[in-house]
């Protein structure tokens, strides 16, 4: 459960030189809060552990800035580790952790297209669900205004 | 000399939109690149907009086949916002709801993959072996398929004992059918040739693309979540992990195929617990008022592989956010890793192979880009295949 899990992943960050703000919700769900410049290496140390797998990452726009929460799924201790990142830049970057991970890429790609995440380091940050006739810089997943340009047609 | 062929978006062979283009030398394929997007239908956004219990309606749809799969995970996570008990007796038929559904998912895939190959006696036993388990389904649900059976809290319907003796017979029927659909599968000469060593995903690419399911099942990676993170009645019954070792084409059908008989177990073993526990709708329903504020994460094993669901609630009646990965988002990059350096005429039965469900992983409708108009809509679509029937008739002259 938890325990072995929270150790397990408090001495992979030691070893690493890391600090994080780890809070236990239940015994099934670790949420950690990092910073954003630590975002490679905490993944690095995290995806080295045996038994680990990476299952999503969920991108957000909350009031103030922008998060992305990367799902590591713990199968045989029944626990999931969730990595937050905050920022409040606006265009958000963060690093994109593809070079650790393979599958983020293409999480990576539908964030960018959905909120405007920017990924430094993605070897291809390309649009993957939106058509390409899509305006550039409007964003469905973002907040506030909603956008009134017009598109061009092409045939 | 080297050639693109593309695949799709919308080709006969598939029964969904998706675009492979599939670089050849000779007959050999050299890369692959996937295009996804051709579906998008933006439900994470709909959802931001609807209120718990709506969500569960709305998202039901995202898929066809695995329609069940979503609502369990959504519930599980609006669950873990509030870290809510849900009753034993829901429980049970979560996990009974969850495996009819798997065994026709994974029926519906031999079907196809039969067909793929050419096997149009597997497609049409499998499918016919299906119908049975659809008609239990609205025996116990009111529907085909879209159960409507999920909500934050329990279920919408209970299983009462007077309708277990059904169930319990059609189960009895379909054992000897799915060990005759096995057998002609697993001892075929024919599919060994064709499938054996076709499309091997290794461990190392599991680990690397994250890949779920059956598709890494195959792989021999035991990974499972209804026995890893044990939700709903799958840690209350027995049944057991089934896995492979080669991770071919071949190895991912056993798998399928031998699964069906572990459902059929788990549900026999959740039908017995329901005999026994007590009935009405209290047991089945933990009537949730209100969800807190804070984020919450439910996944299940949908047949494909792990359904993950992400909630964030600020107290409010609606999620603020609400991300919805379908398996097929994970499974489907794995081809990157099994069909280069194969034959282009494998190229099918290996895409088909991790059993893509495209509705899951897409998510567009047809718009005019001046007006912003729907071009089509469902009733178009009627209308447009009535005028095709009257014309063909008109042509034939009946």
């Amino acid at each position: 459960m938890s325990e072995a899990v929270k150790t397990k992943v408090e001495s992979a960050l030691k070893a690493a030189g890391l600090t994080a703000d780890l809070t236990v919700k239940n015994p099934r769900r670790i949420y950690l809060q990092i910073d954003p410049k630590d975002l490679v290496q905490t993944a690095r140390a995290i995806f080295a552990l045996p038994g680990v797998r990476f299952a999503i990452a969920s991108g957000m726009q909350t009031g103030t800035g922008f998060e992305v929460l990367y799902h590591f799924a713990f199968d045989s201790d029944n626990c999931l580790v969730n990595v937050r990142v905050f920022t409040e830049e606006d265009p958000p970057v963060f690093d994109s952790i593809s070079s650790v991970v393979l599958a983020a890429q293409y999480i990576e790609r539908e964030m960018h297209d959905l909120l405007g995440l920017q990924f430094r380091n993605h070897p291809g940050l390309e649009r993957i669900l939106l058509s390409e006739d899509w305006p550039e810089g409007v964003y469905p997943l973002r907040r506030g205004k909603p956008w009134e340009g017009k598109v061009e047609k092409r045939i | 000399m080297s050639a693109v062929v593309p695949i799709g978006p919308f080709h006969p062979l598939q029964e969904e939109p998706e675009l492979f283009r599939l670089h050849v030398d000779g007959e050999t394929v050299t890369d692959i690149e996937v295009e996804i997007g051709w579906n998008h239908r933006g439900i994470e956004k709909i959802s931001e907009g609807k209120t718990f219990d709506q969500v569960t309606y709305v998202i039901e749809r995202i898929c066809g086949i695995c329609s069940t799969s979503h609502p369990i995970a959504y519930v599980q996570a609006v669950e873990d916002i509030g870290g809510v008990e849900v009753p034993e007796r829901a429980l049970y038929i979560r996990s009974i709801i969850g495996e009819l559904e798997r065994i026709h998912s994974h029926l519906l895939w031999v079907g196809l993959a039969g067909h793929f190959l050419g096997y149009n006696t597997v497609f049409m036993w499998a499918w016919k072996y299906r119908e049975p388990l659809l008609d239990i389904c609205e025996f116990l649900t009111g529907n085909r398929n879209h159960y409507a059976m999920m909500k934050p809290g329990g279920v919408r319907r209970d299983i009462p004992a007077e309708k277990i003796p059904q169930v319990y017979k059609m189960l009895d029927e379909m054992v000897p059918k799915l060990q005759m659909l096995a057998g002609a599968i697993i001892d075929d000469p024919v599919l060994h040739a064709r499938l054996k060593g076709v499309g091997v995903l290794s461990k190392e690419d599991c680990r690397a693309y994250g890949a779920l399911g059956p598709t890494s099942r195959s792989s021999g990676v035991p990974g499972d979540i209804r026995r890893d993170h044990p939700y709903a009645a799958y840690g209350l019954v027995d049944w057991n992990v089934v896995t492979q070792e080669a991770g071919d084409a071949y190895s991912k059908g056993v798998v399928r195929v031998l699964e069906c008989f572990e459902s059929i177990k788990i549900i026999r073993g959740c039908l017995e617990r329901l005999k026994e526990l007590p009935e009405g709708p209290e047991y089945i329903d933990a009537k949730i008022t209100d969800v807190p504020p804070g984020e919450g994460i439910g996944h299940h094993e949908a047949p494909r592989g792990e359904t993950f669901h992400y909630v964030r609630s600020d107290g409010r009646n609606r999620p603020i956010r609400h991300k919805v990965r379908a398996p097929t988002f994970m499974n489907l990059w794995t081809c990157k890793a099994t069909i280069i350096g194969e034959s282009i005429t494998d190229a099918v039965i290996v895409l088909a192979a991790i059993d893509p469900c495209y509705c899951c992983t897409e998510r567009m409708g047809v718009f005019d880009a001046d007006s912003g108009k729907r071009l089509y809509d469902g009733r178009d679509l009627i209308r447009l295949s009535h005028e095709r029937t009257r014309a063909v008739r008109k042509e034939l002259g009946v």
